[in-house]
């Protein structure tokens, strides 16, 4: 019983962040992509600081405000995670950022 | 427990002013008039004999006395080789027109009245039951389907018996105008029991599930990825899931569903996962795919339908934040879930099986029905998560159902045993999908509601539980709310 996800201790995706900016910081934000990581400037120094690689939209077809507010955040696997979370927090800009975490079958 | 043949729980309601009388073979009255079939006349509308006509005169008097009038007087039964006619056309029968095989049996004895709806019916017969010419008299009352699942399997189905589903399937079934999403590792789009009821359904397993994957697992098959967008499940655990929801219990040969008609759409965003060094196996998602086959669900019509109920039987960590002491679900799994629900869908997950009081994501989301498990005695089974909220700020369990050793559907047309918070989950949702049904203009709020406080209370008097929340569902209640 219950067998099936004993053995998995919950654990955040390594170099995987969530990001939700204010509604007026969509505009900076939406100019990241894999290529760029040029749009807000006070942003910018903290995702270098963190060998961020890229900040992507979370939903492929948004097509709503609040969705469009949500953005992937990468880095590289070994990061400090909660030290990007901990910069990028209090931002302005930055509503809210978290880690993320892998979804398991309740079997 | 003899689950098959338990008694149906609708009371027995008499049709409003309706009676019929039996009368003596040799009684000297009314019987031997001339007077039209019923079903050549359109009910409410008749008067095509008046008791005076057919000598009923004492009848009516003591429908006189209870401030009621006979509307009309008819016979239940055409005799043989008697021409059907309109309406308009109605012509009387005397009892002469029945051969000798119909009055033996007493066809031509029976006579039906029909009086003012509110009227006290059960009272009249009794009374016009003591005239000297009457044999009996008495109410009608309404038929309904005694619908049945397959004994062979519903023997195993126990959590369709906690839920009184033989009595809620009296009155509802499910509709095929209600559509009900299962976000999982898809579903076997050939088993019999399901095939009526599946939709294509969608593949939103993306490349960011193979960052999902924790240390010593690997993905079986490889690459989770597909080519085509399909829903079919290497895995089985949503396939087993959805014929909880809606396997068609009008079969022979198959499990029951708690709704056996409403339309399933798979949504494949879990993966099937293997332990390298023990075997076990899980499916596992990335919170990213969840969020968007949300949103994509969300947006789907079938026939110009939208999706009425989310099926969730999965879960995750969320974050602690330090400086809240809260804890924090994925903010696109958030978001796209009040995306669903501001179109009105309603979101039913799974607790988790960690057998903790640390909540799980989506289920300890606002207005997410969070399910955990009980076993066959109403008792927690032992892995369902709890929760305490006079410490805890998320609030995951709403109510219980059966979760362990639940029988349903797995890939390949067979049959199978699974336990987990996720087989609790499509109990309600399928109690939910009945909902709906039944009701097509009921909100998502209002089934919440109606499932709720038709919950049985577990662990304590009425009210919430951290261990059951509302309670134990029941089908048969909730459907008496809607």
């Amino acid at each position: 019983m219950n067998g099936r996800q004993s053995l998995m201790p919950p654990q955040c995706l390594a170099g995987e962040a969530i990001l939700r900016v204010v509604p007026h910081g969509q505009a900076g934000i939406e100019q990241y992509t894999e290529d760029s990581l040029t749009g807000i400037e006070s942003i910018d120094k903290v995702l270098r600081h963190h060998h961020v690689e890229s900040v992507q939209p979370a939903f492929r077809n948004s097509g709503d405000n609040e969705l469009s507010r949500l953005f992937e955040v990468l880095t590289k696997k070994d990061e400090d995670l909660e030290g990007l979370i901990a910069e990028l927090r209090d931002h302005p800009d930055v509503e809210a950022i978290t880690p993320r975490y892998p979804v398991r079958s309740a079997t | 427990m003899d689950a098959v043949n338990r008694k149906m729980f609708l009371p027995p309601y008499p049709i409003p002013g309706e009676i019929i009388i039996r009368f003596k073979p040799k009684a000297t009255v009314a019987h031997r008039a001339a007077i039209p079939f019923a079903g050549d006349v359109r009910r409410r509308m008749l008067t095509p004999s008046t008791p005076n006509e057919v000598n009923l005169a004492h009848i009516e008097r003591i429908f006189q006395r209870s401030g009621h009038q006979v509307q009309s007087i008819t016979r239940p039964f055409r005799p043989q080789g008697y021409a059907a006619t309109t309406s308009a056309s109605a012509h009387p029968i005397t009892r002469a027109a029945y051969d000798s095989t119909e009055q033996e049996a007493g066809l031509a004895d029976l006579l039906e009245l029909q009086t003012e709806p509110k009227a006290d019916v059960e009272r009249l017969c009794r009374e016009v039951s003591e005239n000297q010419d009457v044999e009996a008299a008495m109410p009608r009352f309404s038929r309904t389907r005694f619908q049945q699942p397959s004994p062979q399997y519903y023997l195993h189905q126990w959590g369709a018996w906690r839920l009184d589903c033989e009595d809620a399937w009296q009155l509802q079934t499910g509709n095929s105008d209600v559509v009900v999403a299962v976000i999982d590792s898809g579903a076997d789009p050939n088993h019999p029991s399901l095939e009526p009821n599946l939709l294509p359904g969608a593949d939103h397993v993306s490349n960011q599930v193979l960052g999902a994957l924790p240390p010593g697992w690997r993905f079986d098959p490889y690459p989770p990825v597909r080519v085509g967008n399909n829903a079919y499940d290497d895995d089985g655990h949503g396939t087993h899931v959805a014929g909880v929801i809606g396997a068609r219990g009008d079969m022979n040969r198959s499990v029951a569903g708690i709704v056996w008609q409403c339309k399933i759409l798979p949504v494949r965003c879990m993966a099937h996962a293997v332990e390298d060094t023990t075997g076990q196996d899980t499916s596992i998602g990335h919170p990213g795919d969840i969020a968007n086959a949300i949103k994509w669900v969300a947006d789907f019509r079938h026939n110009g339908e939208p999706v009425k109920v989310i099926n969730l039987s999965l879960g995750g960590a969320g974050w602690f934040d330090p400086l809240t002491g809260e804890f924090i679900g994925d903010a696109a799994e958030r978001a796209a879930i009040e995306y669903a629900q501001n179109k009105g869908c309603l979101i039913v997950a799974a607790v988790g099986n960690e057998g903790t009081r640390w909540p799980s994501f989506p289920a300890s989301f606002p207005n997410v029905i969070g399910v955990g498990a009980v076993g066959l005695e109403d008792d927690l089974a032992p892995f369902s998560n709890w929760d305490k909220r006079s410490i805890q700020p998320a609030e995951s369990v709403d109510v219980v159902a059966p979760g362990v050793n639940i029988l349903s559907t797995m890939p390949g047309g067979k049959f199978g045993f699974m336990n987990g918070t996720s087989q609790a989950t499509p109990h309600v949702t399928g109690l939910a999908a009945m909902l709906f049904s039944h009701n097509s203009t009921t909100t998502a709020y209002e089934v919440e509601q109606a499932i709720y406080r038709s919950a049985k209370p577990l662990g304590g008097p009425a009210g919430w539980h951290p261990y059951f929340g509302h309670g134990r569902i029941n089908a048969r209640d909730a459907l008496a709310l809607i």
